[in-house]
């Protein structure tokens, strides 16, 4: 099972993976019959920020960027979605044009850093940097004279009433457990989209450059255009992620901007494994509900806490939740079931070594 | 009277490379005609590699130009020049070392070719660099001379026009020597190539033609007798072993 959230994961999903996204498909849709409204609530939560982390995972994993500041797509995105759904109503054009706006964004940033051949770790600042002058930004816009159409962007205080999502033929807004399947059904089909992107030529490309980015150049691949590409996509996804954020709270803030946000992105991909696509996932459901309990059980110290958790995860489990999990799992069978005579465990750990020098 | 009608394929006019003060290639006028195969030799440190990123477009041009089927490549992005047809395999094995030979060669082919021809590509060149027996295995878990082999085939499944090798014989064994150099006259059929190699029998072996450079300027160019038997060279670089 391990080996479909493998590293070179540019083979085809396995049988064994789709019933696996199958079977969890079944599960999220049936699982309002068996929970509560606030079960709902905070799973919805964690798939539309399991959305996010899939965005910087794709990115940092497969590419070999790591955008530190993907919460500036995510930020635009819910601001996109409420600035123009309480302008004009129309909430599905809304999600749509907070899924295009930030792309478009990453588009203008990503062609500057991308073409102006700005080392990774530069862009890892620059993205960050620019996150935090978009907060900075909104949080200056509490006067009166800061409107949009008729929405006040209010400054540090967010947007309020951020109208639900109504897809057309829908009497109401999506209900609670309308919002838990769209974000069920959002994280999904991303999750599943961007697995089978790794199939095509494009996702194999992409992975060729982060492999070994001159080569492919000196092979005839512009590797400027598919970075940039992948960057593009990577902010449409957060972007998707914030303006569902906005549906699900029916409020924005400035927060969504903030280094902590920006941070706990990093913090949920490493814990899960950013060599994967579920481990993100995994990694922000893990850290989200450590959140939630430390700030319910009164523990308090929620950054101490995550910091320590960071520390543990870099220092001993640098491949992450996930791919350890399925390294440990492996070593189990091989020691269950003998190899036959000649081959060894060498290959398999030596695929596990590979993921950690990249990226 | 040899090779009266051949065109002229490569050339570079006043080529120059610096680094701060240091000249690594200076003053470079080099013609290939296309059907050749050239080696290049000369002792470390003489510019060779120097020239070949420049070819390749790894490195800017301080000055000059290189002239390839007529155009002008100086400082053109190594995509674009990879693109009209110049492949390169760098001297140590620049391959994707976390993908397989079959997905290396896979994106190699892809470069140029059409969707479905990819796979028959790999097919038929796994075949004839003997690769079939490893092309599910990661790159960065083969052998030194395979992992060249690898690099070799990528360059070759791009189907350039000119084919530059730095030093493709290092790190192989005599018999990996010789089955390299059986493959780059086989190659010279379909394409132009220059070869930069230390090893003399080895270019005894593939070479007609030899330039020598030293301190960053051609040296001599010649047949590979007369370029052993010349004087100067046998000083600079050959001369020391004896």
């Amino acid at each position: 099972m391990a080996q479909e959230f493998a590293f070179d994961a540019a083979v085809p999903p396995r049988t064994g993976w789709w019933l696996f996204v199958g079977a969890a498909s079944v599960g999220l849709a049936l699982m309002p019959m068996f929970t509560d409204i606030s079960v709902q609530l905070s799973l919805s939560l964690i798939f539309i920020l399991s959305l996010l982390a899939l965005s910087m995972s794709f990115l940092w994993g497969y590419v070999g960027i790591l955008s530190f500041g993907q919460t500036v797509f995510y930020g635009l995105g819910g601001y996109c979605y409420a600035i123009f759904a309480l302008n004009f109503g129309f909430t599905g054009w809304a999600l749509l044009v907070a899924i295009l706006l930030p792309a478009v964004f990453g588009l203008l940033l990503g062609y500057f850093m991308i073409y102006g051949r700005i080392s990774d770790i530069y862009l890892s600042v620059i993205t960050l940097v620019v996150t935090l002058i978009f907060e900075k930004a909104i949080r200056s816009t509490s006067g009166p004279e800061y409107v949009i159409g008729s929405v006040r962007l209010n400054g540090q205080n967010g947007i309020p009433g951020v109208p639900g999502l109504q897809l057309p033929g829908m009497s109401e807004t999506l209900s609670i457990e309308g919002v838990f399947y769209l974000a069920a059904a959002a994280m999904v089909l991303v999750y599943v989209g961007l697995r089978l992107l790794l199939t095509t030529a494009f996702g194999r490309i992409l992975v060729g450059i982060r492999e070994n980015e001159g080569r492919m150049q000196l092979l005839g691949y512009d590797s400027r255009r598919y970075k940039l590409a992948a960057f593009v996509l990577s902010g449409g996804i957060a972007g998707l992620s914030g303006a569902l954020y906005g549906i699900w709270g029916n409020f924005i803030a400035p927060e969504m901007f903030n280094l902590n946000q920006a941070a706990q992105v990093v913090i949920w991909v490493i814990v899960g494994g950013r060599s994967t696509l579920i481990g993100p996932i995994v990694g922000t459901g893990a850290i989200q509900s450590l959140t939630v309990w430390l700030g319910a059980s009164g523990v308090g110290q929620v950054t101490l806490v995550l910091g320590f958790v960071l520390m543990i995860f870099v220092l001993a489990f640098r491949e992450g939740l996930l791919p350890t999990l399925g390294a440990v799992g492996r070593a189990l069978r091989d020691r269950l079931r003998p190899p036959p005579a000649g081959s060894g465990s060498g290959a398999e750990s030596g695929k596990a070594d590979q993921g950690g020098g990249h990226g | 009277m040899a090779e009266p009608a051949a065109k002229v394929l490569l050339e570079t006019r006043s080529l120059e490379k610096r680094f701060g003060g240091v000249i690594a290639v200076s003053n470079v006028d080099f013609t290939l005609h296309q059907g050749e195969i050239r080696c290049l030799i000369g002792p470390n440190g003489a510019g060779k590699s120097t020239f070949f990123k420049m070819l390749s477009g790894q490195l800017r041009p301080t000055s000059g130009s290189v002239l390839f089927a007529g155009e002008n490549l100086a400082g053109r992005e190594p995509h674009e020049i990879a693109k009209r047809g110049i492949g390169i395999k760098n001297q140590v094995p620049d391959v994707m070392n976390g993908l397989t030979v079959r997905e290396n060669l896979w994106i190699a082919a892809h470069a140029r070719r059409a969707p479905r021809d990819e796979r028959r590509i790999v097919g038929e060149l796994a075949d004839r660099l003997g690769l079939v027996d490893i092309l599910d295995r990661l790159v960065g878990e083969l052998a030194h001379g395979q992992r060249q082999w690898v690099e070799i085939a990528s360059v070759i499944a791009t189907e350039p026009q000119l084919i530059l090798l730095d030093e493709p014989a290092a790190g192989m064994t005599d018999e990996e020597t010789v089955k390299t150099a059986e493959l780059i006259r086989e190659l010279n059929r379909i394409a132009t190539i220059v070869v930069v190699e230390h090893d003399m029998q080895f270019i005894q072996l593939i070479a007609r033609k030899v330039t020598v450079f030293h301190q960053g300027r051609i040296l001599v160019e010649g047949s590979f007798d007369q370029v052993v038997a010349d004087p100067v060279v046998r000083d600079v670089y050959l001369g020391r072993g004896n």
